[in-house]
């Protein structure tokens, strides 16, 4: 692995934002052929990194080199041509263009004759894409909002890998991908390191990680710490580097033959939407965690929104068992004491462009004075004292939420519901995209939510956080209840996974 | 990972806090001494003020639609059809006059309002409200204007129009900045799904925002009427393209959102009120007057926008 070729290297790279210095003279090395993982907590300078070596952000300091020649891109595309591409968390596909056009954006030249684009080469290339990517079923010359989110992002890496890049960097975006995602890409990367082409893999999921990937560089607070390789390692090593300290390995619940009370707080009964669920009933009991698992369609995200009356069921009825009252729209839920954090944390769970404490305010306005007044300082001093109890980690409360890292929005939007001391939390894939320590620190939180007697709904994709925290699992399929587990030391994935697919 | 791109926007922001004072300060400063002192004089303040009352108020009622991201392109002709209704109710009682052309007012904007928490977008609903009042305007004054019962001449005094701005700016002050409505507006201007998610009543917000603009919108009607005399089918003509020209050079943000503030309408129609002023003092003539504020209307805008995203009008 010594003697490869160095296809990147960094002399002492720099970038700050404002005060901040997200990248602190960082000296990397990257080999030919290699799949080099990227890993530390949020704010340790992995994406802005990558972006440097994408193009998309210039560095203040310090030198790159591509191939041995100096490296400064202008742009993506510059960076795109010299043959370092990346792809990213968000969706980077153009809705309201056909799913070829979207994979050759930018390299229609290709297909031009005569001024004309042709439009059938065009969509036959596609078609042999799709195929080389697992997607036969899929037809090129459709609109691509019509195909579902995952299936957007692997059409995105098609769209990356198309201009065969040297160095292909992948900034997070297996979050969003399921299972069957996730796998087809690990197949992808085996296939472009044999073929010689070099990865660059950031992501916080250890696991994936160590499957992966050769070498591990380990960035802390904008330095790089060390690079590992593969052999020589483990998670709890993998920890202690990233945060600087002892970390000890498990961080779920410990706990397994607690008594849960059989007194229900919220009563699920038949919720049906065609196509997406079907007869969905269950009770929340006091005190519990219950956690609902499956596939990415299987129903449960929408089933996590109708619970809060963020969607309508076509029948069936949410009932809060201690008033008595049907939830049928958001404020309905609120009202009862029932908080929700979305999957979608930019979208529906935070207000990015406003300040940590407008953000926590907003649910509880009425708290801060009689008739409808706003009292500035009791609003300050709730907030305050809701950022302190879960430990927010930021410049001043007027801070913008934009410029805080995923896991201290996360914080904030817990500190929203809980500063309301609501009786019922439905956390929708709490801990998607978060770093080590602000997991097990919202691991901690829900332990000490449920023995003040407060009920949780857990729904995730992380079989393995459906396990360790849950005292009861439910497992949709196609929008069905396939089946339900009881907390236990023998739960493993497989059984799981089994009755999702 | 979302990035603040280090764009050279980062002077826009801070210009868009600054420009209201200084912009104000500067304008005063450059016009006094090319009119050689005939701006800051008592008389010529008390016309600059007579000029902007009617603007300020409109903005009052415009800045919470704004701070949704929504946009009231009916305020002119809503002005225009309140000044007819309030001339002919006045006739019978002066009081009946300004309670009904604010009642008529409030009608117009909740219909606004409730169209508009449809989904349908704010430009098309106002717009079209626009030309359904404009045209039943020249409609109903196309023979002969509307005018003022002599009674009601007596208002004509800038005590009185100064009171009733001072209580229309304190209101709209405290309900702006203090209360849970003003602050559920500028949730919905910076993100309206996360807003409604925060239990936030979208629907309630804007229904409410859009009746204050309308409400405003036809005490305006009544205090032009009482200013001009009259009610004709010119009354208000793109009245509503001025108030938000002095919102956005108030510093207002063209989406709404957390950075909206009541003090936008207030410093912008002043601005515009002395810019025009001190032009006309400089003996430019109407045409040009106009050219030279669309120009700088547009320098304003280039300066503060924020083009890292899309301009939305919700």
């Amino acid at each position: 692995m010594r003697n490869k070729e160095i296809i990147f290297e960094s002399k002492d790279l720099c970038k700050s934002f404002l005060m901040t210095k997200a990248v602190d003279n960082v000296s990397i090395k990257i080999f030919k052929g290699e799949v080099r993982g990227l890993i530390g907590e949020n704010g340790s300078g992995k994406s802005t990194l990558a972006s440097m070596m994408a193009g998309i952000l210039k560095p203040n300091k310090g030198e790159m080199f591509f191939y041995g020649k100096s490296y400064d891109p202008k742009d993506q595309v510059d960076a795109a041509k010299s043959g370092i591409s990346m792809m990213v968390q968000e969706m980077n596909t153009i809705e309201g263009l056909k799913i070829s056009e979207n994979i050759f954006l930018g390299k229609e030249n290709e297909f031009v004759k005569n001024g004309i684009v042709n439009r059938k080469n065009m969509n036959d290339k596609a078609k042999k894409v799709l195929v080389e990517f697992n997607l036969p079923e899929i037809q090129p010359d459709i609109n691509i909002e019509l195909i579902s989110f995952e299936n957007r992002k692997l059409i995105e890496l098609a769209k990356s890998l198309y201009s065969k890049p040297k160095l292909f960097i992948i900034d997070e975006a297996t979050t969003s991908l399921s299972r069957k995602g996730r796998d087809l890409l690990f197949e992808m990367i085996k296939k472009l390191k044999k073929q010689g082409t070099s990865i660059l893999f950031i992501t916080h999921n250890l696991e994936e990680l160590m499957k992966i990937c050769d070498t591990i560089t380990v960035l802390r607070d904008g330095k790089l710490i060390d690079t590992v390789e593969n052999n020589d390692l483990n998670e709890d090593l993998l920890k202690n580097m990233m945060v600087g300290r002892e970390i000890k390995g498990d961080y779920y619940r410990k706990d397994y033959d607690t008594c849960i009370s059989t007194n229900p707080v919220l009563e699920i009964k038949n919720i049906t939407i065609p196509n997406v669920l079907k007869n969905i009933s269950f009770n929340l009991n006091e005190g519990e965690i219950l956690g609902i698992g499956g596939l990415a369609e299987s129903g449960m995200h929408t089933l996590g929104k109708v619970i809060f009356g963020a969607k309508k069921a076509e029948s069936g009825y949410i009932k809060d068992i201690k008033s008595g009252k049907q939830i049928k729209k958001i404020n309905d839920a609120i009202s009862n004491g029932i908080g929700y954090t979305s999957k979608n944390r930019d979208q529906e769970g935070i207000i990015l462009l406003a300040s940590i404490k407008d953000n926590i305010a907003l649910p509880s306005l009425e708290k801060f004075g009689k008739l409808s007044f706003v009292n500035p300082k009791r609003e300050k001093d709730f907030c305050l004292e809701a950022t302190k109890k879960l430990k927010v980690k930021m410049n001043s409360i007027e801070q913008l939420v934009l410029y805080l890292s995923g896991g201290n929005k996360q914080k904030v939007v817990l500190s929203k519901w809980i500063s309301r001391n609501c009786n019922v939390l439905i956390l929708d894939s709490p801990t998607r995209g978060i770093d080590v320590m602000i997991k097990a620190s919202i691991y901690n939180l829900m332990q000490k939510l449920v023995q003040n007697k407060k009920s949780i709904i857990m729904i995730s994709e992380e079989i393995l956080e459906l396990i360790g925290m849950c005292d009861r699992v439910i497992i949709l399929k196609d929008g069905e209840i396939s089946k339900e587990f009881k907390r236990s030391k023998d739960l493993t994935e497989e059984k799981l996974v089994k009755h999702m697919i | 990972m979302n990035f603040v791109s280090d764009s050279k926007n980062k002077w826009g922001r801070n210009l868009q806090s600054i420009v209201p004072f200084a912009g104000l300060i500067i304008i005063i400063v450059v016009f006094q001494i090319i009119t050689s002192g005939k701006l800051l004089s008592i008389y010529n303040l008390k016309t600059i003020l007579e000029q902007s009352i009617v603007m300020i108020i409109s903005c009052v009622g415009v800045t919470f639609v704004m701070s949704m991201g929504s946009i009231d392109f009916s305020q002119g002709s809503v002005l225009a059809i309140c000044s007819i209704f309030g001339a002919l109710l006045a006739k019978q009682d002066p009081i009946l006059g300004f309670v009904g052309a604010m009642v008529l007012g409030l009608v117009i904007g909740t219909i606004n309002g409730f169209l508009v928490s449809l989904e349908i977008p704010s430009f098309i609903v106002t717009i079209s409200t626009m030309f359904v009042f404009r045209g039943l305007t020249s409609y109903l004054t196309k023979d002969c204007c509307l005018t003022l019962p002599m009674k009601m001449a007596v208002l004509d005094k800038i005590d009185f129009k100064a009171l009733v701005l001072g209580l229309i700016l304190i209101l709209g002050f405290y309900f702006f900045e203090f209360t849970i409505l003003g602050k559920q507006c500028k949730a919905i201007g910076a993100a309206e799904k996360a807003s409604v998610y925060s239990g936030v009543n979208a629907v309630k917000v804007k229904i409410i925002s859009f009746a204050i603009a309308g409400l405003l919108a036809g005490l305006c009607g009544m205090l032009s009427l009482i200013r001009t005399r009259i009610a004709s089918p010119f009354t208000g003509n793109l009245f509503e393209i001025e108030v938000f020209m002095a919102l956005v050079f108030g510093g207002m943000p063209i989406n709404g959102g957390m950075k909206s503030k009541m003090r936008c309408g207030l410093f912008g129609s002043l601005m515009l009120a002395f810019l025009a002023n001190g032009l006309v003092i400089m003996g430019v003539s109407a045409n040009v007057l106009q050219l030279i504020k669309g120009i700088v209307f547009l320098g304003a805008v280039y300066i503060s926008i924020e083009r890292r995203g899309q301009v939305v009008i919700k």
